[in-house]
């Protein structure tokens, strides 16, 4: 099946939606579930919070169906949902941390990948330092930069669907990403460098 | 400037395959230059590793339980009696004429509900336009459910003649 069928199709499934019809519904949150969940964890950290976001963002979605023009993919109206909802999650959470005792609670509660369970443990504590750093260096990005390369990375959107997203020129959407990149690269390099073993050379400055 | 320092914002773009971004004076020229430049061949490859080492790191994964679950919840947010649209409260109706339609199969219908207030009722209009609630080729209705803006059920039955019934809890309305 070729890249336009798939888009007939997804543009017939958002139609039957748009009608009511509950299979469609359900068809969508199981095609997209997946991408909208990776986004939002990627923009909160946590695993349930990034699950309320999807829950919220799909909700909307539904709800605002009669007001999707069609003009983008469903994807692409999903996932600006989710990054919107990302943001809101996040502001409310620094909020509560502004009045909270636990100054570490925000980067503690970040929720990293299990790992593989049958790797070594010397394997598995260097692939939870990795997923500690990305998610540290990814926080420490500007907004829009980081909602760019998660957008792009995570979500496989095009620059010129985050440029809509974003509202943006599509020369901006380009730089948001080179810079996030350049920032993840030079943290790497420097894990590479720390490791000593010359892991992860294709990195390497 | 040199080539290099001239393609160089665009490199990340590249390792994208996000061409479109390239002003269309250099795609060729810069094609040109990266098959010849080793060292911006080899940004090019380290920009492109740094995303397949980020996205090799996923989030936890999210089991079918917890996914049942957040689909649940959607979905009660999302019935029709949560969601005051005219068309998203059809398709509760329509799940439930669909059940009873396999009753009778006789002539071809259209069926067109004006949700404006039948005869005594005062309530307002639910819709402001006219909702389509089910077109079908061969099916008739016995009976089926709708809802006013309220939540209030409706009951709509085929009377004698083409007049649809109204029941409205303590009334009963009719439109032709």
């Amino acid at each position: 099946m070729d890249s336009s069928s798939v888009y007939e199709d997804e543009a017939a499934l958002v139609e039957r939606a748009r009608e009511g019809d509950e299979n469609a519904w359900r068809v969508l949150f199981e095609r997209h579930r997946d991408v909208a969940y990776r986004v939002a964890w990627r923009l909160v950290g946590r695993q349930e919070d990034a699950l309320d976001v999807v829950q919220d963002s799909f909700i909307r979605a539904f709800q605002g169906l009669r007001d999707f023009a069609g003009a983008s993919s469903f994807r692409t109206w999903l996932l600006r949902i989710v990054s919107r909802r990302a943001v809101d999650v996040r502001r409310s959470r620094r909020r509560r941390a502004s009045v909270s005792l636990d100054a570490g609670s925000e980067d503690a509660a970040r929720d990293l990948p299990d790992g593989d369970p049958a790797a070594d443990p010397t394997s598995r504590a260097e692939r939870a330092d990795l997923a500690g750093r990305l998610a540290r260096t990814l926080d420490e990005l500007p907004a829009e930069q980081r909602q760019a390369f998660v957008l792009h990375a995570d979500g496989g959107m095009r620059y010129a669907d985050i440029a809509e997203v974003q509202q943006v020129a599509i020369g901006t959407v380009m730089s948001r990403i080179y810079y996030a990149r350049h920032r993840l690269r030079e943290m790497l390099a420097d894990l590479a460098e720390s490791d000593g073993a010359g892991v992860r050379k294709d990195v390497q400055r | 400037m040199t080539s290099c320092e001239k393609y160089a914002p665009y490199l990340a773009a590249i390792a994208d395959g996000e061409w479109d971004v390239v002003p269309s004076s250099l795609p060729a020229e810069m094609r040109a230059h990266l098959e010849s430049c080793a060292a911006c061949a080899r940004q090019v490859d380290r920009l492109a590793a740094v995303k397949r080492v980020y996205v090799s790191e996923g989030p936890p994964p999210v089991d079918a339980a917890r996914w049942g679950q957040v689909w649940a919840n959607i979905d009660q947010q999302t019935r029709p009696e949560a969601i005051p649209h005219p068309v998203l409260r059809a398709r509760n109706a329509w799940r439930r004429w669909a059940a009873v339609s396999a009753v009778g199969v006789a002539a071809a219908i259209l069926l067109t509900v004006w949700m404006a207030p039948f005869g005594e009722r005062q309530a307002g209009p639910v819709a402001e336009a006219p909702v389509v609630l089910a077109t079908a080729a061969d099916t008739e209705i016995e009976q089926m459910e709708a809802f006013d803006e309220d939540g209030t059920p409706m009951v709509i039955t085929a009377g004698q003649d083409g007049v649809l019934v109204v029941w409205v809890a303590g009334s009963q309305a009719e439109k032709g």
